[in-house]
């Protein structure tokens, strides 16, 4: 697996929220573009689905408030954004968090344990979603890397970018972290600030007489020790 | 070292998850043909033969070992494509050929004399005199037992057969009548034994009614799960019936098996190899569960056994839950 390969929980995040309120006419050229870069990237994913033809499957990200629509036919697998309310006459839908639908894609996740925690809703054919499932897991697939490879000459400033973001994000997650623990600590802290206070000085105070006695002590030492 | 050595052996549905289990620890990867002639036949999933030959060079190019499971029943009058399962299976490579019919055992034992054999788990030999037989018979050299033996039993059966084997060490349980059982077929027409796949996906609906996810096999209902409860397959021998007026899981809860904290028992067994269920999942999971046992086999050679729990792999567990199974059964 590629070097660049990394977790696209902040990325995926970012792209759901700039999703959701773009007209689908926007998004038509990004995902015509993505399809593409797929088709180029990944020839023979697009041979495997074809021998899935014909299947009409929804992939739902809930946190996008969009529809997309995989028309699987021999040799194609185009996939098209749907409107707010169309009927879409598909054999089955899967639905999930984007970030975890672009995990399950590249493979970092395993479906059925998503599918046992219930963060994975499948309705209609299971057997197509279990075919689409195992071809996409065949493939050695990296979002990140695949835009990148798109980006030529510009990939690698773009992969320092994503670095430096990933390394932000990471930091902050973990300071986010700590400051959780810190106020699920003082909620449960059940002696208060001044109790806490007084602990704090009785813990100086025995701190200093020990200090005072190894001083004392290094001084008998001193005193006894031969010229 | 004198003391035994636990062999990994692990799943691969996919080429990628041939690698996977490769780059993760694996000491042998098992997988088969795309086709009905092994016991995992689901869409999308096995091996066509050029991938069979770059998964066994990519296996043997880091020293490690491939098994093609060829373990479904022939059907009467069309053995042909097992035949040809297994001489390509035997002109490709395969370190050894897994297998559970006794008519195909004769023949690849006929057909390829000094090819190394496996008695599957379907085979269901679970006593010494039939393991016996089919290892005086087919210069069978090793078995994969049943989920049905006690920790004890096994110690004994290995002392007793002469010939290595091999337990599974995590994933899915099956009722315990491994290549007799017949309750999925009632519902689908469809057999594990013979056509490879129990409860298959075909017959498989989810549907959400209520606020619960109902799971549905050959439109029977096997299990309605709560909103947020752990969910499991929809395998008629984990599914919740209603007996007595009494909502209960009659024959076994969905829960998978995982052997990790009676590693050493197994070992001290004389057990030769561990098996991790599972071709049907995701390289993730392969790559998971393989690294966790590989760490456990690892600290338990270098005398340090016990530092990873079997906690460790439960968010890969049917329904969130984990067991022993028959290994420490405490039940007549």
């Amino acid at each position: 697996m590629s070097q660049t390969t990394r977790h696209l929980e902040l990325p995926a995040r970012l792209a759901g929220l700039a999703l959701r309120p773009m007209p689908p006419k926007a998004l038509e050229p990004l995902l015509g573009l993505a399809m593409r870069l797929v088709e180029r990237r990944h020839p023979r994913l697009i041979e495997r689905l074809a021998e899935l033809a014909p299947a009409r499957i929804v992939i739902e990200p809930r946190d996008t408030h969009h529809r997309f629509l995989i028309d699987i036919n021999e040799g194609s697998a185009p996939v098209r954004l749907m409107l707010a309310h169309e009927d879409d006459e598909a054999q089955a839908t899967i639905s999930g968090r984007l970030a975890t639908l672009i995990d399950l894609m590249e493979g970092r996740i395993d479906g059925d344990s998503l599918f046992f925690t219930r963060e994975l809703t499948v309705t209609g054919d299971t057997a197509l979603i279990v075919a689409l499932r195992n071809t996409l897991d065949g493939e050695e697939i990296s979002v990140l890397d695949d835009v990148l490879a798109f980006l030529g000459p510009f990939a690698t400033p773009a992969a320092r970018l994503i670095a430096v973001a990933d390394d932000m994000a990471k930091r902050l997650a973990l300071r986010a972290q700590d400051g959780l623990r810190s106020l699920h600590d003082m909620a449960h802290d059940q002696r208060g600030p001044e109790a806490e206070a007084d602990a704090l000085r009785a813990e100086i105070s025995g701190l200093k007489t020990r200090l005072s006695k190894l001083e004392t002590r290094a001084a008998k030492n001193k005193e006894a020790a031969p010229a | 070292m004198n003391e035994p050595y636990l062999e990994l052996v692990c799943p691969a549905g996919t080429p990628a998850a041939l690698r996977a289990a490769v780059d993760a620890g694996a000491d042998t990867v098992y997988c088969g043909f795309r086709d009905e002639t092994n016991a995992r036949n689901f869409p999308g999933l096995n091996f066509d033969r050029r991938e069979m030959k770059e998964g066994i060079a990519y296996a043997h190019a880091k020293g490690r070992k491939v098994l093609i499971a060829i373990n479904t029943f022939p059907k009467a009058g069309n053995a042909q494509p097992w035949h040809r399962a297994v001489d390509d299976a035997h002109s490709l490579g395969a370190d050894a050929i897994i297998l559970a019919d006794i008519g195909l055992l004769d023949y690849a034992h006929r057909t390829h004399p000094g090819q190394r054999l496996h008695l599957s788990v379907q085979a269901a030999a679970s006593n010494a005199s039939a393991i016996a037989f089919y290892r005086d018979r087919f210069d069978v050299k090793r078995v994969v037992l049943p989920r049905v033996l006690t920790v004890d039993e096994i110690a004994k059966l290995t002392r007793e057969i002469g010939v290595e084997t091999e337990v599974f060490a995590f994933g899915g349980l099956c009722v315990m009548a491994e290549g007799r059982c017949a309750l999925s077929s009632y519902l689908t027409g469809t057999s594990p034994n013979s056509q490879g796949a129990c409860a298959p996906a075909s017959h498989v609906r989810y549907d959400e009614e209520g606020g619960k996810l109902l799971s549905r096999l050959g439109g029977i209902t096997i299990n309605s799960f709560e909103k947020n409860e752990p969910a499991g397959y929809p395998t008629p021998c984990k599914g919740r019936f209603v007996a007595d007026g009494k909502t209960s899981y009659l024959f076994e809860d969905p829960v998978s098996l995982n052997t990790i904290d009676i590693l050493p028992q197994l070992k001290a067994a004389g057990v030769k190899a561990l098996k991790i269920e599972g071709r049907q999942r995701g390289k993730a999971y392969v790559a998971e569960v393989v690294g966790t046992f590989r760490k456990a086999i690892d600290q338990l050679a270098g005398g340090h056994g016990g530092a990873v729990g079997a906690g460790a792999l439960s968010q890969h567990s049917e329904g969130g839950r984990q067991t022993t199974g028959a290994y420490k059964k405490s039940w007549r």
